[in-house]
């Protein structure tokens, strides 16, 4: 984290991030959220954040995009402090910035077009000519692998997982530099899961971008993240390199953590190695 | 004896835009005191025919075929009589504890509800037990649970305020559909803990598309793919050799095994291809994969796979 501090290779910085949802009648029930958290995501990095319900992952994730406001603390994002920028001033970040959310069936608009929706944020950012915005929509929907005819598709005729992508695909339309997927795939079956983290993967590669990915699935961090910070109860517990995370976990909550993700995954042994070399063929 | 025989089952749902083949040619059978775990992808029907089992389905749905519990066959049953078997005898534990629980009333008199309806008991007698139930559930203070309303609990806790219900009446049998879907990882496996100790001695058919709570909940294992049974055996057996294409890239596809994904994606079940329903995502399929329909075939005498690379007739 220290060499993260230099500025120019740290895509955003959260430091002592504080939050408290105030509510109820006289604003008598107050709910801290993050407690003093503090993150660096270095440029064209993917640092998963992990914790159980409520652990206020998402809340942080938020706040590292200014959708919620912190109660304290400052957020730097690529070398600006956008902590108390207002909502003007914030505009000129917004389109580096995008997050794609769990569900897919509530993100997209049940009455818009694939197409409508994937072009909204390049009709407002980028493109008034129609012809070129339709062929940004064609190229992104190849990115994220769905057919051209999706264009003018409705989203109640999609899948989990093409909806998944059409969100990505919404959320790549002005090139953001930084990503927060909140909880992608815990929707989506394994298989669509495995599409999905893939193309992220590879999009991410590809573009060099920078995402937070949020997720309660140890397993999924594990094969995505570079960097894991562990949370619990609005409180950052560590935050490692995901190889060292694993083998060496400094809190007793990520240990558990990880035992506890071991435990259902006991046939996980050389069996399941040779799946690469399919028996099937063979067996004829 | 056979516990609950489903034999040539299937379901169709009639809807606006043409006949939905929610499930074909089911053939499959539970022992008493067997667990049984049913995985597939969403739209696979898994759900379907748990509804199917308990005759739960909507109205538009029509079923053929023979369901056959303790020799007598469920399909044709009346409703008087289902309501009998509902709860009393097979009980399920339905998917999304959020949607399943009725937020107007408070927790104790969702369970005591089922206890009153199915014994002749007092309302003091449901309520004790109910109080009993909650606390083998692990809830701290059941007597307070009791009053409190679905909102005011977490996922976790409403799944097992889920799992108390269906226990109310003591069945044999649970259906229980994805009761770990939505839980954080250390409540999940404190549900599958507590379903395992719940289920001991009764028959329990798991719906998951949790390839863990399946291993570690159940001693068979039946896979499922666009409405139809494509693989079945010993959960250990089948999720460390797996045969069909389908299950080995299911499981290549866990975060863990290097995050193989299947290409493509499951037919649409109302027009589902004349061969191998999996044939266009099957990595060297045969020519006659396209053209034939491969049936299920038994092997290894306890096994049994619907693909024509072990179907040698």
């Amino acid at each position: 984290m220290e060499s993260a501090r230099s500025g120019v290779f740290t895509m955003i910085e959260l430091n002592n991030i504080s939050k408290t949802f105030v509510s109820g009648y006289f604003f008598h029930k107050r709910k801290d959220a993050v407690i003093n958290a503090s993150l660096t995501i270095q440029k064209g990095k993917i640092l998963g954040l992990v914790g159980e319900s409520g652990s206020g992952k998402s809340t942080l994730g938020r706040i590292a995009l200014r959708l919620i406001d912190p109660s304290s603390g400052t957020i730097v994002f690529d070398g600006t402090d956008i902590t108390s920028l207002s909502k003007s001033a914030l505009r000129t970040f917004r389109p580096r910035m995008q997050i794609v959310f769990q569900d897919p069936d509530t993100v997209l608009d049940p009455l818009m077009t694939i197409g409508d929706s994937i072009s909204e944020p390049i009709k407002i950012w980028r493109e008034s000519n129609r012809h070129k915005t339709e062929e940004k929509v064609l190229e992104l929907l190849e990115i994220v692998g769905l057919r051209a005819d999706m264009i003018s598709r409705f989203p109640f005729e999609l899948s989990g997982g093409e909806k998944q992508r059409v969100a990505l695909a919404r959320a790549l339309a002005l090139e953001p530099e930084f990503i927060v997927a909140d909880e992608v795939s815990s929707a989506l079956d394994l298989s669509v899961q495995a599409q999905i983290l893939n193309l992220l993967k590879d999009i991410q590669r590809k573009r060099k971008l920078t995402y937070l990915f949020i997720s309660h699935d140890l397993q999924v961090i594990q094969s995505m993240a570079d960097h894991v910070a562990v949370m619990k109860d609005g409180v950052i517990l560590e935050d490692q390199k995901t190889s060292d995370l694993f083998s060496s976990p400094e809190d007793p909550y990520t240990r558990q953590l990880i035992t506890e993700s071991h435990k259902s995954e006991t046939w996980f042994g050389k069996d399941l190695l040779t799946l690469n070399k399919p028996p099937f063929p063979l067996q004829k | 004896m056979t516990f609950l025989n489903i034999r040539n089952l299937r379901v169709r749902f009639m809807s606006q835009s043409g006949v939905i083949h929610a499930l074909n040619s089911i053939d499959f059978s539970i022992d008493a005191g067997e667990s049984c775990a049913l995985v597939g992808e969403s739209g696979c029907g898994k759900s379907v025919l748990g509804m199917a089992i308990i005759r739960l389905l909507p109205s538009n749905a029509v079923i053929d075929g023979e369901i056959r519990f303790r020799e007598k066959n469920m399909a044709e049953m009346s409703e008087k009589d289902m309501q009998e078997i509902r709860g009393k005898e097979i009980a399920m534990i339905p998917q999304n504890s959020a949607m399943a629980l009725n937020p107007v009333m408070t927790i104790g008199s969702q369970i005591t509800e089922t206890i009153l309806l199915h014994r002749k008991v007092s309302h003091r007698e449901s309520t004790e037990r109910a109080i009993e139930l909650l606390k083998s559930l692990g809830f701290q203070e059941p007597e307070k649970a009791m009053d409190r309303y679905p909102h005011e609990f977490s996922g976790g806790m409403r799944e097992r305020v889920l799992i108390a219900m269906s226990l109310a009446c003591s069945p044999v049998c649970i259906i229980a559909d994805e009761p770990t879907a939505g839980l954080d990882l250390i409540i999940r496996n404190q549900t599958i803990v507590l379903l395992k100790e719940q289920s001991k001695e009764k028959t329990l058919l798991l719906i998951t598309h949790d390839l863990g709570c399946a291993y570690r909940l159940c001693n068979w294992i039946t896979v499922m793919y666009a409405g139809e049974i494509i693989e079945s055996g010993p959960t250990k057996e089948v999720l460390s050799h797996p045969f069909h294409p389908y299950t080995i890239g299911l499981l290549a596809s866990i975060p863990s095994a290097g995050l193989h994904p299947i290409s493509g994606m499951s037919p649409s079940p109302s027009n589902f291809p004349a061969g191998c329903r999996f044939a266009e995502r099957c990595k060297s399929p045969l020519i006659r994969c396209q053209k034939e329909h491969p049936s299920l075939v038994l092997i290894d005498g306890v096994r049994k796979v619907r693909c024509f690379y072990y179907d040698r007739t």
